[in-house]
């Protein structure tokens, strides 16, 4: 089953940075078709097991066994050398599940920021630079933070870090991957915030999350996956309150309620 | 069961203090709070396993005796039929090595009970084919329902899970928590239930305590710390499990 998201809900029609056709690793995903951009605000549900999380690394390059169609910008990146790739990390970043793993324990956050600065081709902040402290209070973290390490960092602190890292390769898409699941809610809600913050500053987002309850206002669209395969897309509102596939309503029914 | 005044410094750094609750046979117990509050750390006291750094203080009243919590040999005689852990990272806490019914029989040797693995497994929901199983060749899901029959095996008197459920899929979650409380329900097994995931555990525990940097905020039934709120913790608590986009 192939579906397509062609606009966002919110009736805008934007220029799609990334387009998959198909996109299919081994047994893991089959078959995903979707259209990123800046205006893209897509939460992508299902069990573990489901594919999301090699739906994620296959947008960012990291599922080598990756098939079908994938343009950046109109340019087939897959069966393209890896050089072809590099732009991809500059222009869509991932901010991987558990903070605690997701940053280099020996690089304080100032040099963490530098690395992805680096890899994504953009010039290293200076000591001094107004640049990193304002990077920093883009994620609501205190400029002093940059002298540490992340061992040194509760979760929600390390959480931000890590976005503020893919923040600093300025992406025009980021994708997050169940970035909440570690913390506690009250802390998860603040980061949730900061994503939708971020949407306002037209960065498009692609949330990976079983927690159905931070959907509706921090994106428009919802792909359900099962199996790897999609089973279901559309409207948040609308698959949320009235889902279809088998796979939807036990995701709904599942979640908590007080 | 009940637990007086338990408190915990490492380095002179109060980690614990205060911490009071009691519990019967059969019944329920959430311990809540946010990351850092302490929860787990309490757990790794009752269980005699704190950081060896760590100087416990406090009483356990077990059975009509009297244990110091700062005993922990004491303590490591009441581990396996007196008291159980569902530990988070069900996953890492097996042996990579060998199969879940080896290590289902190996628990049961060590508590002297009887040790069938199969009915073991069929008590948590797994087919009796999962004896033959590697921990790597189970699911997250799979995983925590072994180390929930481990914990049972010995058929404590005290089951502590600690985050049981943290790392599962919704489904998962809804289908894990059912399954402890029901099984403790059906055996009378006594449940203390480690979550910072008020929603989820809402309709499972009757009473809970609330941890706050490693003091008891707030304790009471439930739904009474539901509808009135009593300090800012539970009541930030309560605000985020309530919040709807």
């Amino acid at each position: 089953m192939n579906m397509s998201l062609e606009t966002g809900s919110s009736g805008h029609v934007h220029e799609d940075m990334l387009v998959g056709r198909g996109l299919t690793v081994g047994e893991r995903l089959r078959g995903v078709d979707l259209e990123l951009g800046r205006s893209t605000g897509l939460a992508v549900i299902g069990r573990s097991g489901s594919g999301k999380s090699t739906l994620a690394r296959a947008l960012v390059g990291l599922e080598p066994e990756l098939a079908g169609s994938l343009r950046l910008a109109g340019r087939e990146l897959v069966g393209s050398p890896r050089a072809a790739w590099a732009e991809l990390r500059a222009r869509v970043q991932l901010v991987w599940q558990d903070p605690a793993t997701a940053l280099d324990p020996n690089l304080t956050i100032r040099r963490s920021i530098d690395e992805a600065r680096l890899l994504a081709g953009r010039d290293r902040y200076g000591r001094d630079d107004p640049r990193a402290a304002a990077l920093m209070e883009r994620v609501a973290l205190g400029p002093e933070l940059l002298g540490r390490v992340p061992g040194a960092l509760s979760g929600g602190q390390r959480q931000r870090a890590a976005i503020a890292r893919a923040l600093a390769a300025e992406p025009e898409l980021l994708i997050v991957d169940e970035i909440t699941s570690a913390l506690d809610r009250p802390v998860a809600w603040t980061i949730v915030d900061l994503l939708r913050s971020l949407r306002t500053a037209s960065i498009g987002l692609v949330m990976i999350s079983h927690d159905l309850s931070f959907l509706p206002g921090t994106v428009e669209d919802v792909l359900v996956l099962a199996g790897g395969r999609p089973v279901e897309s559309g409207p948040v509102t609308s698959v949320l309150t009235a889902p279809q596939a088998a796979a939807t309503r036990a995701l709904v029914d599942a979640a908590p309620r007080l | 069961m009940r637990v007086d005044d338990l408190g915990c410094t490492i380095a002179g750094r109060t980690l614990l203090a205060g911490v009071c609750f009691s519990i019967d046979h059969g019944e329920a117990l959430a311990v809540l709070g946010p990351s850092g509050a302490g929860k787990s750390l309490v757990l790794r006291c009752l269980l005699g396993l704190a950081p060896s750094e760590a100087k416990v203080t406090g009483r356990l009243q077990w059975e009509g005796r009297e244990v110091s919590l700062a005993d922990r040999d004491a303590l490591a005689q009441l581990r396996g039929r007196g008291l159980a852990l569902v530990p988070q990272a069900a996953a890492a806490s097996l042996d990579p090595m060998r199969t879940v019914g080896a290590q289902l029989r190996e628990v049961c040797a060590l508590h002297d009970t009887d040790g069938r693995p199969n009915e073991r497994l069929e008590e948590v929901g797994l087919a009796a084919e999962f004896a033959d199983r590697h921990p790597h060749a189970l699911s997250g899901g799979q995983a925590q329902r072994v180390a929930l029959a481990l914990a049972l095996a010995c058929r404590p008197a005290l089951l502590l899970a600690d985050e049981p459920m943290a790392a599962l899929d919704c489904v998962s979650q809804a289908e894990l928590v059912e399954l402890l409380v029901r099984r403790c329900a059906a055996e009378q097994v006594a449940l203390v239930l480690v979550s910072h995931d008020l929603a989820r555990v809402v309709r499972c525990c009757a009473r809970a305590i609330v941890l706050d940097g490693g003091r008891m905020v707030a304790r009471g039934p439930l739904a009474e710390l539901l509808a009135a709120p009593p300090e800012p913790t539970t009541a930030a608590m309560v605000l985020a499990a309530a919040r709807r986009g």
